[in-house]
């Protein structure tokens, strides 16, 4: 049997052993005491008779009443002329040896009883190692990646609860081996992605310092390469940056602040760098005007905004405007950053915050890092950023920052 | 992956001339991690859908799978089991237990299992659901909206494969509702817990992935939550 390879099973099968062997000889002693008593109350009896016919005459009556238990007659005196005789207790019609055999039997129902509760026991606890035992060739099944069973039985008690807690780790280990698959088909197309983003101005670059090469070019010419060179080195410088930055946002290398800020200033500070090109397209920026504050990353929080408003200016058309408003309450404070820009399709919408994703009107030389970045930023603190937009009419990004 | 699956659902009460067909082969299915908000106007079938989903009033016809399992193919003791292990249930009237406090009304699913109480899981809900100083309060000591944060706290402390909510902002000021929702949400976010509400607000319904209408008890729209809300 499987069973007797655990320990604990063994010592409790010598512990059964132990109490039936004590038991069995208990009984047995319990039985014989109880003959002996037997045969000393059948001797007695006897010796009440004998003694009752003493003095002959009315013996029959007497005999009886003895037998019945109603005379006072003095069993001592029987057991004298027993002895005369020769017959003690022992010696009463070679009763005790019959007796003595059937010892064994009187005590029998009581021992039967003993080695039916075992029984009963070892099957109980052959039943629970049986489940454990699925349980153990459930885990292995599990560790060859098998998630297709189903050991959950809804039934009371411990090694049931086991058994669902194992399940919920088996779902927690499939949801995690397909994320991986999905991770690895992800940096695939994200190394294929940044390989592709390099390459376009790297082209350029090699054209332009072949132009350079050649002698006979004219000052001002060169100049204009020269110029287009340092543009296309900024740009993979920016690529450059923010891959670095997106990575170790993914591992999770960036520490964010949990700080007190306001919101004032960190919008004061994230428009700072778009203030220019806003003003260059005439886009009329609205700042709702209350005392707000959130608690997060400033640095980060303004590095993601910048972004947002980048987007939002590129995307609004001359003379729009932008209305940024703010809300702090108990749980979080949220920021509304809307346009009336040309707004993003239904279709383009799931995919904004994908990394690489470059919607049908992005701008020239719109890599798809700007928004997967911010949203990383915030999920870092957190926080999330939804979009909601129509075409023609405008986008709207909503940033929360929990307490 | 599919954790709910609703297959030509039916339920009708009374029979002959006053049948009265409450839900008419409704079929759908929810993925892991979803947010769906089912709506419909009063008498529409969404709270007798709610009460099948959840496992506490059987079908006429059809088949409800959570997690890959047919809940009423379980017989009665089976079920409650299941129910409590894998079903997380908020009520318009929070239904707390009045002489438990706020930790022992939140663990009582555990309790009934027979499970010891992982200190680190109730300290992180408590916390998330701001009740960390009002672990020993009993529920007539509590708002409207905390004590409704206490039985989203006794929805989510085993994990359940869905979290159902039945109007859960239903009994609440606005102020309240806001924040029960976020919550639900954040749950939502934070621990991928699939999540249903049923409602009648439609403010509430458009935060959710998908909203799923109701009426005379069928499914009249099934779609991804319109992003147009802004207009």
């Amino acid at each position: 049997m499987r069973i007797r390879k655990n320990p604990e099973v063994n010592k409790l099968y010598l512990f059964f052993a132990i109490v039936l062997v004590a038991v069995i000889s208990f009984s047995i002693y319990q039985s014989m005491y109880i003959l002996n008593k037997y045969e000393q109350i059948l001797y007695n009896n006897d010796a009440e008779i004998i003694s009752s016919l003493k003095d002959n005459p009315d013996a029959e009556i007497k005999v009886i009443k003895v037998i019945s238990g109603k005379a006072d007659v003095n069993a001592e005196d029987g057991k004298v002329i027993l002895s005369q005789y020769g017959v003690q207790q022992n010696d009463i019609k070679n009763l005790s040896n019959e007796l003595y055999t059937n010892a064994f039997l009187i005590s029998l129902p009581g021992i039967l009883a003993f080695v039916l509760l075992l029984i009963c026991c070892v099957y109980f606890i052959d039943k629970q190692y049986k489940r454990i035992n699925e349980i153990t060739a459930y885990s292995q099944r599990v560790l060859q990646k098998d998630y297709s069973l189903d050991i959950r039985e809804n039934v009371e008690g411990d090694i049931s609860n086991l058994k669902n807690e194992i399940y919920k780790l088996t779902v927690m280990l499939r949801e995690q081996s397909e994320q991986q698959t999905e991770d690895n088909k992800r940096l695939a197309t994200a190394l294929s992605d940044v390989s592709h983003q390099l390459k376009t101005p790297m082209t350029s670059l090699f054209v332009m310092t072949d132009l350079i090469k050649q002698d006979n070019i004219p000052k001002e010419k060169k100049q204009e390469f020269m110029d287009t060179i340092q543009n296309q080195l900024e740009r993979i410088n920016w690529l450059v940056s923010s891959l670095l930055t997106l990575s170790k946002l993914d591992a999770q290398a960036i520490k964010m602040k949990r700080e007190q800020h306001s919101m004032a200033e960190l919008i004061k500070a994230a428009l700072e760098p778009v203030l220019i090109p806003a003003e260059l397209k005439e886009i009329d920026i609205n700042i709702e005007n209350i005392d707000a504050h959130f608690i997060g990353d400033f640095y980060w929080s303004r590095e993601a905004l910048v972004n947002i408003l980048k987007n939002c200016i590129e995307h609004t058309n001359a003379h729009g405007k932008i209305d940024i408003s703010f809300e702090e309450n108990r749980l979080y404070t949220e920021l509304r950053i809307k346009d009336n820009g040309e707004g993003i399709s239904k279709e383009e919408l799931k995919h904004i915050f994908k990394r690489f994703y470059k919607g049908e009107n992005a701008g020239e030389g719109s890599v798809g890092i700007g928004l997967a970045m911010a949203k990383a930023i915030f999920l870092e603190q957190d926080g999330d950023i939804v979009c909601n937009s129509k075409e023609n009419v405008g986008t709207e990004f909503i940033i929360k920052w929990p307490k | 992956m599919k954790i709910l699956q609703v297959d030509h659902l039916s339920k009708s009460y009374g029979t002959g001339e006053a049948k009265v067909m409450a839900l008419d082969d409704v079929s759908f299915s929810v993925d892991k991690g979803e947010f769906v908000a089912i709506i419909g106007p009063s008498g529409s079938g969404k709270s007798t859908l709610l009460h099948i989903l959840g496992g506490v009033d059987k079908p006429t016809s059809g088949n409800v799978y959570i997690d890959g399992v047919d809940i009423y193919s379980l017989n009665e003791s089976k079920l409650a089991i299941f129910r409590r292990r894998q079903i997380g249930l908020i009520y318009q009237f929070y239904n707390l237990i009045p002489v438990l406090n706020v930790s022992e009304n939140i663990t009582l699913p555990l309790e009934l299992d027979g499970q010891m109480t992982p200190k680190t899981r109730l300290n992180e809900i408590v916390k998330t659901l701001g009740l960390s100083d009002r672990l020993k309060h009993l529920p007539n000591e509590l708002s409207g909206g905390q004590q409704q944060r206490v039985s989203i706290g006794r929805a989510l402390i085993n994990n359940p494969a869905i979290v159902l909510a039945d109007e859960p902002t239903g009994n609440l000021d606005s102020t309240n509702s806001k924040e029960i929702m976020e919550l639900l949400k954040a749950s939502n976010k934070k621990y991928n817990q699939t999540l249903i509400v049923i409602t009648h607000d439609e403010n509430i319904a458009l935060q959710a992935d998908r909203i799923i209408s109701i009426h005379d008890g069928k499914i009249q729209m099934n779609e991804v939550a319109s992003c147009e809300r802004l207009i």
